[in-house]
């Protein structure tokens, strides 16, 4: 008997097959006692097998089923950073952002002051109130002093001979 | 009478200031005898700065009277010049060989200081002019 022959009495046994097809491999079982001997001896294994008890049987994926798997997962993957940057920040995050930037903008003016060519030390609680021109005007609470420092590069006039002693006439007075 | 109401509102309005010209230097002992060490509250106000010594080169004591300016020198190259601005409170006008460096509105909060100042990269030493009301 042909392998499609026997593939024709399973399909038959498993009600797979049109009812005019179902007619026809009746009619021939009951003619052909051959078919008849493998057609009972298909229907006795049905019988002592029951759907929980066949074991599963893993069908290899197609090459088209395989690359398609392939490509859902990548488009899975670049969709998730997508997904993950319109997330909603924490609160904390969206708050202390805007402190950060400031105290990172005070820690560059600090920076930038400290080291000046007047090579100034730790200002403590000195605010700075003016940088304009490379002159800088700052004020020590603690020390009760308000300094203008205007480096020798952005003063347009030497004022610096101050070693030696001149005699002065106190509150003089050029205009009234 | 008014004139009598406003001789009375100038001598009220009379401001009297303290210039004071400092030096800083490293230097351990200055060359000029008549400098000395600089009030101490001064050379708080200045420790921010790198000079290890601040010497006192001379001061002037100002009444600056109504409107009037008072320009006072306090070396051979600079001077300093003080007026009551209307609004602006005091108004110093700091001269360089006779030109104008620097000009500071304000008013000073009594007990305070203003510190004009600049280096002097030639001797490696710095000038404060300090105004204390």
């Amino acid at each position: 008997m042909k392998t499609e022959d026997q593939l024709r009495l399973q399909a038959y046994l498993d009600n797979e097959v049109s009812s005019s097809e179902a007619r026809q491999i009746a009619s021939w079982i009951a003619r052909d006692p051959e078919a008849k001997a493998l057609y009972d001896e298909l229907q006795g294994t049905k019988a002592l097998l029951n759907a929980e008890n066949e074991l599963p049987v893993t069908v290899p994926d197609s090459r088209d089923f395989y690359w398609s798997k392939i490509q859902r997962e990548i488009e899975r993957a670049e969709r998730e950073p997508a997904r993950a940057t319109a997330t909603v920040r924490p609160w904390w995050i969206r708050i202390m952002a805007p402190v950060a930037a400031t105290a990172a903008l005070a820690l560059v003016l600090f920076t930038s002051i400290s080291t000046a060519p007047t090579t100034q030390k730790a200002m403590g609680s000195t605010e700075v109130s003016d940088w304009d021109n490379g002159t800088i005007t700052f004020r020590s609470k603690e020390d009760g002093m308000t300094v203008v420092w205007m480096p020798a590069s952005v003063v347009t006039a030497d004022v610096s001979d101050v070693q030696t002693t001149i005699p002065v006439e106190p509150n003089t007075q050029d205009e009234p | 009478m008014i004139a009598g109401l406003c001789s009375v509102n100038a001598i009220a309005d009379d401001t009297k200031v303290k210039a004071t010209l400092v030096w800083g230097t490293d230097d351990a002992k200055p060359s000029d005898p008549h400098l000395k060490p600089a009030n101490e509250q001064m050379v708080k106000g200045l420790r921010h700065f790198k000079w290890k010594n601040y010497y006192e080169v001379t001061n002037v004591n100002v009444t600056i009277s109504g409107t009037a300016t008072n320009r006072i020198r306090l070396s051979p190259k600079c001077e300093v010049e003080l007026r009551n601005a209307d609004k602006s409170g005091l108004e110093a006008k700091l001269y360089g060989e006779g030109k104008l460096v620097y000009t500071k509105k304000g008013n000073i909060p009594a007990g305070e200081h203003w510190a004009l100042g600049g280096d002097d990269p030639k001797n490696a030493s710095a000038w404060f002019v300090i105004l204390t009301p």
